[in-house]
């Protein structure tokens, strides 16, 4: 052959898309003006070779191996961090949260407000919730016994069940979904009461088994997760490097951290002793200690002409593993 | 060349035209001169063609999908201009580098074809830095209107850079290279014209030199012409234009009249007069990579045309290949210049029957100037025989040639024809015009040799026969022991272990060639160079930054508004996670995979959001920035190609990863209205050309030894000639697969023709040595060796001097700058020598197992 056909050069292409001017906001005007569309049989994910290099969103620990969940319907799981194998699942749509009850008992919960659970810590999954028609994913899952979980997701979606999922119940506390803000994010705070996080600067907890309360933030941006800050406290974090912390979430007298990054921040974890690691946008990995000082944790992942935003991250040993749209890395913690 | 030519057809034949080309042999010349003069006016008529869609093998179901999918999909045509620092000299932030990019990006801009909308660099105003905010998004331009170059202004652009995720696609991956990125129309806006992708590209050459060439050369009118000033500029150029031949070229310049509408000139340089001066725009500190599919045109057309230049080398190697053997540079003219003739004839008839000269048409003058110098060399060498030998005058010597050459010679060459036309088995446009070009070719070499040169040898005069003879006498003398030398091989056990010699060799090609690839092996445009100007780029834009080069395209064709049908969108979305994880497979890109991305981005850049939404306005939302221009979709969103981006072109990974599609449809759970159809991209059309490559191999090989083996058997009428004429040549095609796997080169399309040309000519040798040799055995009644021994000392020295003559008309081939016909010059020089030696030594080897002696009693042949 002498010349191939047009050499149509469209690698990169999807970085196009970062230079859209469309400046919509439709993360909050979707959803239910949308119709509503039929639950398709459900397809179940793809047997992939690589899995852990495709979107992973978050990790956690059942036992003694690690989980990884992320896009179409892929669970990855590992014993040391480092070789990973994929799960198969009944689904292939994008999964977002995991959390485990106990040992073996855990959830896993993604888009058209889908909740997986498993029983044998991870290995077989089956399908527990599933409303394509309510269009909109969960976010987040906590998990507090083998038998009671509460998931989180758009528009003021959550979801409880205390009976290990036989029944997932709809939970309407007026302080968290009044305004159906997207709930973003959730958090197990000691005694295992729970802390939602969401839109506008949204943080909420319990403030026992049935009543909720909500905190008044200094931010009115998007926070994307929340994590215990000492013993009674939060730290919240979200859009473009705002982080707020309180060391008591009932009185609520937040500060600002500064992170010294521009980028948003999608992830993080209780490090021992108490500080926390943020991780997000262009890979970063961020420490921020007790004390509100913040360093890096770790160089960034970063691979040239592709997006590499983190949004999951737990501690395994002197390793904590991060999760991500490049997949699952190990990185050494000090 | 055959044994002397018997039968009424051959008599009637001879009878009929012998008279008619030597009575009026003036006459015969005049025709023959106007012939070629009315010819050699076509011959000058003849265009590069640019046509590169035959290159297709247009009847492959691949190519049929590309075809129907084409049109749907213009633009995609882009040109990638790459400035780069050197190395050492620091990063893209830089004032003087980032003016370097300036001068590009607005050069780009000028440069007639360009799509001036499409253009994107880092000072195109389209290319902008978008973050995610509180309540929405907030953008601007990477480098700011009123730009000036100053510590903090230079970090702000690297900051806008990082935000603007263009690193990868517009920056280097480590930002010490900037491309300005452009989009070719097919249609000149102001000509309406089809593009010419030549132009473009010696256009953007120019750009290169501008910015890296340290003087330019301004031509400015001496004296008013057709309306133009004295004085006027009317080129600039960068390479000094004052040489040899540089009267003769023409400038084109466009003159916009009172109208305001624009006519082109040509002016000639004898009216231009040359002013250089420093460049402003040359900057020493950096370089400039440019690749696209007009460019690969330009490049491959004008290492096309440079090859032209290697036929004049062509004919001087043979010209001393044929002085050597007929000791007189003057008598070798002869057959020189019909072989010359032959040439221009070819490309006439070429011209006539509407062909253009593309880059394997270009080869074959070299072809007809081998063949028709082969057989030169037999008429010459006959008619020097009656001439020297017999001391016939030049007229009788002529025509006793011409009684005696003219059968076995057009029986040759209808051998030839017949060979290369088992090349028209190969379904591609290219390949097929390469075949019939050769026969118009061998056409021309009937009447340039067969007729011509008896005429004109009529004419010719040896001024001392005598010392002639005793030159010839006295060369022969010294190849004498060689000859009887070789003669030793039919020598029955000498026979035996020569065989088994060539048994071995046979068996280990053999073995190597198991592992002969199919397909293109090097990296880059297979047609150009691996050390090519524009490899070198292409390899240094996929090192450099995320772009990818090898591209299979698979159509995901549905109904109407597919784009906005969550199933079938949430199925491609699925293919593309299945190829991303299919090894070969480096990334993939479709509107699917896309829309999940941006569905993301519009959600606050959160990844949890990066699921395809459910909904259509979800999907038309997520779709929407996405034009038909981006080569994503067809206007009724019906067909939207999944790009997969390959690690390399290797036949194997292209198998791995045609295997893999096929078998992703496999598993039911397609959605009924949607079909993923095979294949586009160079890698899609690599796939094609392989698969032909495979299917036709066998067939071509198949009847090419049919039609040779019918024309042995008809020319001797036995099976041991058969076996001693044919069998050497198919050990020599092994051996040749042994040292293609050995050279790297892989079978492509180019190589299989070199199979047909070098067993259709090369058994010419066998034909040559076993008439002769069969004559004395059987005829003359000698023993097997001395038969041989006086075989090869009529015909061995013909043989090594043919062998010589074809490899010297090839070999200029290797200097070529098109890969493929680097390779065709290497096996083509190496097939003709040794078709040539396994010849020499397997001929008598055969001969003396097969051949029966049969003494013919004397008395029978009175």
């Amino acid at each position: 052959m002498i010349v191939p056909t047009k050499l149509s050069l469209v690698a990169g292409l999807s970085l196009l898309v970062a230079t859209a001017a469309a400046a919509v906001d439709i993360a909050s005007t979707d959803g239910g003006a949308a119709a509503p569309a039929s639950p398709a049989a459900t397809i179940p994910a793809l047997a992939t070779a690589h899995a852990e290099k495709g979107l992973l969103l978050s990790v956690a620990r059942a036992g003694d191996h690690l989980l990884a969940v992320g896009g179409n319907g892929v669970i990855v799981t590992s014993r040391d961090g480092a070789s990973w194998s994929q799960v198969l699942t009944p689904i292939d749509l994008t999964l977002t949260g995991i959390a485990f009850g106990d040992a073996n008992n855990g959830w896993a919960v993604g888009h058209d407000a889908l909740i997986l659970h498993t029983r044998d810590a991870g290995q077989h999954w089956e399908i527990q919730h599933y409303e394509p028609d309510l269009n909109a994913p969960f976010f987040a899952v906590i998990a507090t016994s083998r038998d009671h979980a509460v998931a989180v997701g758009a528009f003021g979606l959550m979801r409880q069940t205390t009976d290990g999922g036989k029944t997932w119940t709809a939970l309407e506390p007026a302080q968290v979904v009044d305004e159906k803000y997207h709930l973003n994010a959730a958090t197990r705070l000691p005694g295992d009461r729970i802390a939602v996080a969401g839109e506008r600067g949204l943080v909420a907890f319990q403030t026992s088994a049935t009543e909720w309360a909500r905190s008044t933030t200094p931010y009115d941006g998007s926070f994307f997760g929340i994590l215990p800050w000492g013993d009674a406290g939060a730290i919240a974090y979200g859009m473009r490097g705002n982080v707020f912390a309180t060391d008591d979430l009932a009185k609520g007298a937040w500060r600002k951290i500064d992170v010294g990054t521009l980028g948003s921040l999608f992830g993080g974890e209780v490090l021992p002793g108490g500080a926390v690691a943020l991780v997000g946008a262009d890979g970063q990995m961020i420490q921020v200690s007790r004390s509100g000082a913040s360093q890096p944790l770790a160089p960034s992942i970063n691979v040239a002409g592709k997006s590499s935003s983190l949004a999951g991250a737990v501690v395994d040993g002197n390793a904590l593993i991060v999760a991500g749209e490049l997949g699952v890395y190990s990185v050494p913690l000090r | 060349m055959h044994a002397e030519s018997k039968g009424w057809f051959s008599t009637l034949f001879v009878k009929l035209t012998e008279p008619l080309i030597f009575s009026k042999r003036p006459l015969t010349l005049t025709v023959l001169t106007l012939m070629t003069v009315f010819l050699g006016y076509q011959a000058l008529n003849l265009r590069l063609d640019a046509g590169f869609e035959k290159q297709l093998p247009k009847g492959h179901p691949y190519i049929q999908v590309l075809k129907k999918y084409q049109d749907q999909f213009g633009g995609g045509n882009s040109v990638l201009l790459a400035v780069s620092q050197k190395p050492g000299k620091g990063d893209i932030y830089q004032g003087r580098f980032l003016e370097s990019l300036k001068a590009a990006t607005d050069a780009v801009f000028y440069t007639p074809g360009v799509d001036r909308t499409r253009i994107s660099s880092l000072y195109t105003p389209n290319v902008r830095f978008l973050e995610a905010v509180e309540g929405g998004f907030r953008g601007g331009n990477v480098i700011p209107s009123g730009f000036t170059p100053n510590e903090a202004s230079l970090a702000m652009v690297k900051d806008n850079v990082s935000k603007a995720s263009i690193i990868g696609r517009l920056v280097s991956n480590d930002q010490r290279s900037a491309m300005v990125v452009s989009e070719l129309v097919d249609k000149d806006p102001r000509t309406h014209r089809q593009l010419d992708y030549i132009e473009t590209a010696h256009r953007f050459e120019t750009i290169r030199s501008r910015l890296l060439k340290p003087t330019l050369y301004e031509l400015k009118l001496k004296e008013d012409y057709r309306g133009i000033k004295s004085g006027t500029l009317v080129a600039t150029v960068y390479d000094d234009p004052r040489g040899a031949f540089s009267r003769f070229k023409r400038y084109t310049t466009s003159v916009r009249n009172s109208d305001g509408d624009v006519t082109e000139h040509k002016v000639p340089a004898s009216k231009l007069q040359v002013f250089a001066s420093d460049n402003p725009e040359f900057n020493p500190d950096i370089d400039v990579e440019i690749i696209g599919f007009s460019k690969v045109i330009g490049d491959v057309a004008d290492a096309a045309l440079q090859v032209t230049g290697f036929f004049v080398l062509s004919v001087v190697l043979v010209w001393l290949v044929l002085s050597y053997y007929m000791g007189s540079l003057v008598v070798s003219l002869y057959p020189l210049s019909c072989g010359v003739l032959a040439v221009i004839w070819e490309l006439g008839i070429l011209h006539l029957a509407g062909y253009g000269l593309d880059p394997f048409a270009i080869l074959v003058p070299f072809l007809v100037l081998a063949i028709s110098v082969s057989h030169g060399i037999q008429i010459t060498s006959f008619w020097l025989l009656e001439v020297a030998d017999h001391g016939l005058d030049s007229f009788a010597a002529s025509r006793a040639t011409y009684r005696r050459l003219v059968i076995p010679g057009i029986t040759a060459l209808v051998t030839n024809i017949i060979g290369f036309g088992t090349i028209l088995l190969i379904p591609i446009g290219i390949v097929q015009e390469m075949a019939i070009n050769a026969m118009f070719g061998l056409l021309a070499v009937i009447i340039c040799k067969k007729i011509l040169l008896p005429c004109l040898l009529s004419y010719a005069t040896i001024k001392d026969p005598q010392r002639f003879r005793d030159f010839q006498k006295q060369r022969d003398a010294k190849l004498k022991p060689i000859w009887n030398g070789l003669a030793v091989l039919t020598n029955r056990p000498i026979a035996l272990s020569i065989l088994g010699g060539f048994g071995l060799l046979w068996l280990a090609s053999g073995f190597v060639a198991r592992d002969l690839q199919v397909g293109e092996l090097h990296a880059g445009v297979p047609a150009l160079k691996p050390d090519s100007r524009y490899n070198l780029d292409s390899d240094f834009i996929s090192n450099n930054y995320a772009i990818g080069v090898d591209i299979l395209q698979v159509y995901a064709a549905t109904k109407t508004n597919g784009c906005i049908d969550y199933d079938v969108m949430n199925r491609i979305n699925r293919f593309g996670w299945y190829m991303q994880n299919t090894p070969g497979v480096v990334s993939t890109t479709s509107l699917a995979g896309l829309d999940k991305v941006v569905w993301g981005q519009y959600n606050e850049n959160n990844p949890r959001w990066q699921q395809l939404p459910r909904s259509p306005d979800g999907l038309i939302l997520a779709g929407q920035q996405f034009t038909t221009s981006t080569g994503l979709l067809n206007d009724d969103c019906s067909v939207m190609p999944m790009y997969i981006f390959t690690a390399d072109h290797k036949a194997t990974t292209i198998d791995q990863v045609i295997e893999s599609i096929k078998r992703f449809d496999t598993d039911g759970r397609a959605p009924a209205d949607l079909k993923l159809e095979l294949a586009g991209g160079n890698v899609g059309v690599m796939a094609a050309t392989n698969d032909v490559i495979k299917k036709t191999e066998f067939t071509v090989l198949f009847w090419l030894y049919l039609a040779i083996s019918v024309c042995v058997i008809a020319s001797f009428q036995s099976i041991a000639g058969l076996i001693c004429v044919v069998v050497p040549l198919a050990a020599v095609s092994v051996m040749t697969y042994a040292i293609m796997v050995f050279l790297g080169i892989g079978q492509t399309v180019a190589t299989l023709p070199v199979a047909a040309f070098a067993a259709g000519i090369g058994v010419d040798y066998g034909i040559y040595i076993y008439s002769v040799l069969e004559e004395n055995v059987m005829s003359k009644g000698m023993p097997l060796r001395q038969a041989y021994a006086d075989t090869l000392h009529q015909t061995g020295k013909a043989v090594i001097v043919t062998a010589f003559a074809l490899s010297a008309s090839v070999a200029t081939w290797m200097l070529s700058g098109l890969q493929f016909q680097i390779d065709m010059g290497i096996l083509l020089t190496i097939m003709f020598m040794a078709n040539a030696f396994a010849a020499l030594l397997m001929l008598p080897a055969f001969a003396s197992i097969l051949m029966k002696s049969q003494p013919i009693p004397v008395f029978a042949r009175a």
